[in-house]
């Protein structure tokens, strides 16, 4: 029994290993396969052709995805994904709006679309559902292609709970602790998932199939971080793992938006950009909503043309994200650190204090 | 930085639309490639029964 169950766990990870290879590499030659997996040539053999049962991968002529310069030799057959084994379907929330894209199992996308959903006001109990209407309109108008749908994932501005399947916080809505997942599950019967925008942009990167170490830094309405490990989102217990806004940067420092004192978040996000400029008063409580685009753009051009309060708030900025990235870099070693959101359109200002 | 890490790379990546869209098809697509299709057969099951719910 133990040695059926052994051989079924090999079985199994030699199947994953196969798919992420071919997911982060692109199509493959068995015998290349091989070499990228540490795979024998009897695994591959057997596993693809399971696959290829299976309806998960397919055989392609080299001659059919690789421009004639490339070409070496006789022709090749490569594996590839099959991209009719399943679709996925991809859901941004943000600020009054909602995205959608539909993908095959290879990556590519089938369908996209986009309309306005009322969040700021939205009722927190309602709004799941709202959701899952969002996206049958939109399954309803799309192509169909082979392969069904099997997964949904949704990203959102601010910080997600994953495992609760819901939207803590975030500067798109008045309600907090909104419930998605689970209406949305509900309503369509299919596998959802949860996530915040840094995570999602951390998922996105190239650098995974390296196994590298690296680090998305978020910077807008709050600071947060995608956090990738020897090539893997790490997404921790509820998703929030990586709450590097929140980390300490200054012991009974400025008030920050989760309630404690002198995080980094509170020196960095646009609201505490915003209050150092304005006020020696560091205890102004945070906006409910975040700060309007408007009112960054302003500050940045009163920073860019000298006006010395203005500049001391982006170098704080500067000071409290490095001080935090140089704790990261001294703990984890990574060799990449990414720096996204809205708070870059600021970044010359920011980047000469990081260190 | 430089000082701490001779290596470390600091790219600034503006917030887009589509990179989220792809990290999110990306993170779904492995879930499934790690959840669903490494089972094989068995995981082809459960996929089905998912679809039914
Ligand atoms: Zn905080």
């Amino acid at each position: 029994m133990r040695e059926k169950a052994d051989s079924e766990l090999v079985r199994r990870q030699n199947r994953r290993i196969v798919l992420e290879t071919l997911r982060g590499q692109g199509p493959q030659a068995r015998i290349g396969l091989g070499r990228s997996t540490g795979l024998s040539p009897a695994s591959i053999t057997s596993i693809s052709s399971q696959l290829i049962d299976d309806g998960i991968i397919v055989e392609r002529h080299d001659a059919e995805i690789l421009p004639e310069p490339n070409r070496r030799g006789r022709p090749q057959t490569l594996l590839d994904l099959d991209p009719g084994a399943a679709q996925v379907l991809a859901v941004k929330i943000s600020i009054d709006g909602i995205e959608l894209a539909l993908a095959d199992y290879r990556g590519t996308i089938l369908h996209r679309g986009s309309s306005r959903l009322a969040t700021y006001d939205a009722d927190a109990a309602a709004f799941g559902g709202r959701v899952a209407d969002e996206i049958s309109g939109f399954l309803a108008e799309a192509p169909s292609p082979r392969g069904r749908l099997a997964r949904i994932a949704i990203a959102i501005q601010g910080v997600a709970d994953s495992r609760a399947g819901t939207i803590m916080w975030s500067p798109a809505f008045r309600a907090r602790n909104i419930p998605v997942v689970e209406p949305v599950q509900k309503a369509l019967g299919i596998a959802c998932s949860i996530s915040n925008d840094a995570n999602m942009i951390a998922e996105g990167l190239d650098q995974r199939s390296r196994g590298e170490t690296s680090a998305v830094v978020f910077m807008g309405y709050g600071v947060g971080m995608g956090l990738i490990l020897d090539g893997k989102v790490y997404h921790g217990p509820t998703g929030a793992a990586a709450e590097f806004g929140h980390m300490n940067h200054l012991p009974g420092g400025a008030l920050c938006r989760c309630g404690r004192r002198g995080c980094v978040e509170a020196y960095a996000a646009d609201y505490g950009i915003l209050r150092s400029a304005g006020t020696d008063d560091d205890s102004t409580p945070p906006p409910l909503s975040g700060v309007p685009v408007e009112t960054m753009r302003k500050l940045e051009s009163q920073a860019r043309a000298g006006e010395p309060r203005a500049m001391e708030a982006y170098r704080k900025a500067g000071q409290a994200v490095g001080y935090g990235l140089a704790r990261l870099v001294a703990l984890l070693n990574p060799t990449r650190i990414v720096l996204s959101g809205p708070g870059t359109h600021a970044i010359e200002l920011i980047r000469p204090h990081l260190m | 930085m430089a000082e701490l890490r001779q290596n470390l790379v600091i790219d600034t990546v503006p917030i887009d639309t589509d990179m989220i869209i792809k990290g999110s098809i990306d993170s779904a697509l492995r879930e499934l490639d790690r959840e669903v299709f490494s089972g094989g057969p068995v995981g082809k099951e459960a996929f089905a029964l998912q679809q039914a719910v």
